[in-house]
């Protein structure tokens, strides 16, 4: 494994680590032994196990995709796809290992809980530490748990029934790695009807040097429903390569609505090859809001399948590549009924030689007879030594569809810059200023807390210019 | 034969990332000029291979060896004079027609005033090709119609390949309608270098053949050059359009503007991938590109993939689509006229193929577009 060549930015708010002592580490590597070991540790039933070697299977025989930015980087010889710290998972933060708790403590997470979520779950590297869902919600039959106690508890029948169906490991190369050795991550179900008034969230923090993380993420919003779910991320950064893989699958039922939110900031040494897809029912709304902040390389397209007629899909979407990052990310739509419509509106910034890449799909098949769809995609060049580039594909397979679709790519206006600084603002701070409004279609459209953190991300992200 | 190669690659399953031409067509004769009808001021030689290949060595600007794109390298092969159709297609009409190219050229300081009409009636039941280079020195203009032609129910192929090199100050407009027979396969690429200041215009319009592949290429390497690129297009009846543009800007203030105006229907297919590439020291330069596609039935397929790629900050780059049906308020605005669908539908694919066609200055090929449209 090489040295990755990281820009250094103050991020001193995610970047600090735990030693990893009493902790349980796979060896690194991927072999059959290894995914057995992983399957063994989490008590797998038996259709998982043999899911993992199929999955691992098919890694061995799928090769690396041949777009996209570079992943020569990484070496799976030395990834550790398993480490564990020294406690179970806990229902109230006091009983979470000291210096774990103060991790999250330190990003905010059960003053969070506290204030303006319904429910949270921590995981730290390969598992969950911390789980917790509102009384009032769960009375409401809201299930909010870890991925291996749904897989084994009640609703096992439902999670085999769902588990990578939306993202089958022969979907691309790391889909199938996803499938050999996931582990963490949360299961949901929002009965019939049910309106879950505010947020649940997952935080998943990699402190492990060299590891992997593979949550898995599965969601029902049942007929009827309504929830919104925040997915926040980040680690310290390291000199050798970690990797997340993980996959988040989404089921959104007839008349439901789901809002999935993101905030990634895992640091620079970071491979972020993640999947994220959601099928979509009959009158049903799917919304993502995804902020890209950290990783070395990022390959992230959340897919929204809008099966049933009428169903309708938002993506609001910004991704900030600075030195050393190569950010490649953007937004996949499938209308197969009748009427379906969608909207993507993504903004990426480019700064200290970073690389954005904004890449998108629009399929609209021969059944989705009155579809939609409409892109706006606009970049921000902030320097001569970065790069942008926006590739979308369009393909249209009915007469009886409208899409429309807009890119810019440009700098920032010297007369705006002129006319604040006219006004008593410094450069720095009105370069800043114009930013944060280029990001502010995505920040409105989040809770006021992870706005000002993603507010706060722009702010160091800036600094130093 | 793997055609119209996208510098930066996308998504495999979209299969959108090149075209595919099955198997490589017979060629049985090469098309040359009528050397007595080309207008004062043009003059014409033949090159081989070898000569062609060292004219061009010797007569473009350089270019880089390394197509880095969003940290990875193609895999496709470097093009010592990049086209739209790439190194593969320029090998296969190299060794196809004999490798024989005609030189058209255009000495320095010349305004040719009436332009270069290239008539190819293509007979049927046979694979017919032309490679071409054109030299317009500096501070030079000429005008250039190339009209590709056979009857409606021919088949045959048409493999045609077009290199321009525009000196300082040279400007050069090329016209090229193709309008052959519904059992044709043709496949036509064009190149242009650009130096300081020069201008191109590309007006294409493509009404004919079962399988049409077009390329493009320009690289603007001067600064201050323009490059204005209009095509229309038609295809219905089972056709394939497959096109790719790719504009390389390196000049400061380069200035690059696209159109694509499009009608799809009955079981009509098109792919059209355009780039526009900003490298870095293209400071102040600005590329726009607009594609317009008419869908008339519900058995089309459009695919469309608008790239910008950019590594300079000092730039503007856009582009937009629109891809649809006709608007509701104006097929209703023109029934409260008393012109019914069908009529407004016509209405429409008319103005679309006569904004390129109105710009072709020459009376008998606009003649024959015009009565070529009507009787779609």
């Amino acid at each position: 494994m090489g040295i990755q060549e990281v820009a250094e930015v103050d991020r001193s708010l995610y970047d600090f680590k735990d030693d990893e002592k009493d902790f349980y580490r796979l060896q690194e590597g991927l072999t059959p032994d290894i995914v057995k070991q992983i399957s063994e540790e989490k008590h797998d039933p038996q259709w998982m196990r043999d899911f993992r070697l199929q999955s691992l299977e098919i890694y061995n025989n799928t090769p690396v995709p041949d777009w996209g930015p570079s992943i020569d980087g990484l070496d799976m010889d030395h990834i550790s796809s398993y480490v564990r710290a020294n406690t179970n998972m806990k229902g109230s933060w006091e009983e979470v290992p000291e210096e774990i708790r103060n991790t999250f403590e330190k990003l905010g997470i059960p003053q969070a809980e506290r204030e303006s979520l319904a429910g949270v779950g921590a995981q730290y590297d390969s598992e969950l530490v911390y789980h917790n869902v509102r009384a009032e919600v769960a009375d409401q039959g809201v299930v909010y748990t870890d991925m291996e106690s749904a897989l084994t508890g009640e609703y096992a029948d439902m999670v085999e029934e769902h588990f990578m169906k939306l993202v089958p490991p022969t979907d691309h190369k790391f889909a199938a790695l996803h499938g050999a050795v996931w582990s963490g991550g949360s299961f949901v179900y929002v009965p019939k009807g049910v309106k879950v008034e505010i947020p649940l969230q997952s935080y998943f923090r990699l402190n492990a040097k060299g590891a992997g993380q593979f949550e898995h993420t599965l969601i029902i919003v049942d007929e009827g429903a309504d929830l919104h779910f925040i997915e926040g991320c980040s680690a310290p950064k390291y000199n050798v390569a970690n990797l997340h893989a993980g996959c988040v699958e989404l089921y959104v039922r007839k008349n439901a609505r789901l809002r999935y939110s993101t905030i990634e900031n895992w640091s620079k040494n970071m491979y972020n090859l993640n999947t994220k897809r959601a099928l979509v029912d009959e009158n049903a709304t799917m919304e993502w809001v995804s902020g890209s902040f950290g990783s070395h390389v990022s390959y992230l397209y959340p897919t929204t399948i809008l099966r049933g007629d009428n169903s309708h899909c938002e993506f609001t979407g910004i991704t900030f590549a600075g030195g050393g990052q190569n950010l490649d990310t953007g937004a996949k739509m499938i209308q197969l009924g009748k009427n379906t419509s969608s909207y993507i509106n993504s903004k990426s910034i480019s700064k200290d030689g970073g690389i954005s890449t904004y890449r998108s799909s629009i399929e609209i098949r021969p059944t989705a007879k009155g579809a939609k769809s409409s892109v706006d995609c606009a970049s921000l060049m902030l320097d001569d030594i970065s790069r942008s580039d926006t590739i979308p594909a369009m393909d249209i397979r009915t007469g009886d569809a409208d899409v429309g679709h807009e890119a810019k790519i440009g700098r920032i206006s010297d007369e705006a810059v002129f006319y604040l600084m006219s006004r008593g603002i410094s450069e720095s701070e009105a370069r800043a200023m114009i930013v944060s409004g280029f990001a502010d279609t995505v920040s409105k459209e989040l809770p006021l807390e992870y706005a000002a953190e993603m507010n706060n991300l722009i702010k160091l992200e800036m600094e130093g210019m | 034969m793997i055609v119209g190669r996208i510098p930066s690659l996308t998504w495999n399953s979209l299969k959108m990332n090149s075209g595919v031409v099955s198997a490589a067509p017979d060629i049985d004769y090469a098309v040359y000029l009528d050397a007595q009808a080309l207008p004062e001021g043009v003059s014409v030689s033949h090159l081989s291979a070898e000569e062609a290949a060292a004219w061009l060595d010797a007569n473009t600007p350089a270019q880089e060896q390394e197509y880095v794109v969003a940290g990875k390298t193609p895999i496709y092969r470097f093009q010592r004079f990049g086209t739209g159709l790439g190194q593969e297609y320029d090998d296969f009409i190299c060794s196809a027609a004999g490798g024989d190219a005609e030189l058209i050229e255009i000495g320095e300081g010349a305004t040719v005033k009436a332009p270069v009409v290239v008539k190819m009636d293509l007979e049927s039941g046979k694979g017919a090709a032309a490679r071409r280079i054109i030299h317009v020195g500096s501070g030079s203009s000429v005008s250039v119609v190339l009209r590709y032609r056979s009857e409606k129910d021919a088949q045959g192929s048409a493999c045609i390949s077009t290199k321009i090199v525009l000196d300082k100050d040279a400007q050069i407009h090329i016209s090229r309608v193709q309008m052959l027979g519904s059992g044709f396969l043709c496949m036509d690429d064009l190149g242009i270098s650009l130096d300081e200041r020069a201008k191109a215009k590309v007006s294409r319009l493509d009404l004919g053949a079962g399988k049409v592949y077009v390329g493009l290429q320009a690289q603007m390497c001067g600064k201050d050059s323009q490059f204005l690129s209009e095509a229309a297009y038609y295809a219905g009846s089972g056709q394939l359009l497959d096109m790719n543009y790719n504009v390389v800007q390196r000049g400061k203030r380069s200035e690059c503007h696209m159109t694509f105006e499009g009608v799809l229907e009955n079981g009509g297919s098109k792919c059209l991938r355009d780039t526009i590439d900003f490298r870095r020291g293209a400071a102040g330069a600005v590329g726009d590109e607009q594609e317009n596609v008419l869908l008339l039935t519900d058995d089309v397929q459009n695919r469309s993939l608008p790239i910008i790629l950019c590594e300079e900050e000092n730039m503007e780059g856009r582009h937009g689509a629109t891809i649809g049906r006709l608007d509701e308020d104006m097929l209703f605005y023109m029934a409260s006229r008393g012109i019914d669908t069908q009529e407004a539908q016509q209405i429409m694919v008319r103005a679309k193929l006569e904004s390129v066609s109105r710009h072709i200055p020459d009376l008998a090929v606009r003649a024959e577009i015009q009565n070529y449209i009507e009787a779609l």
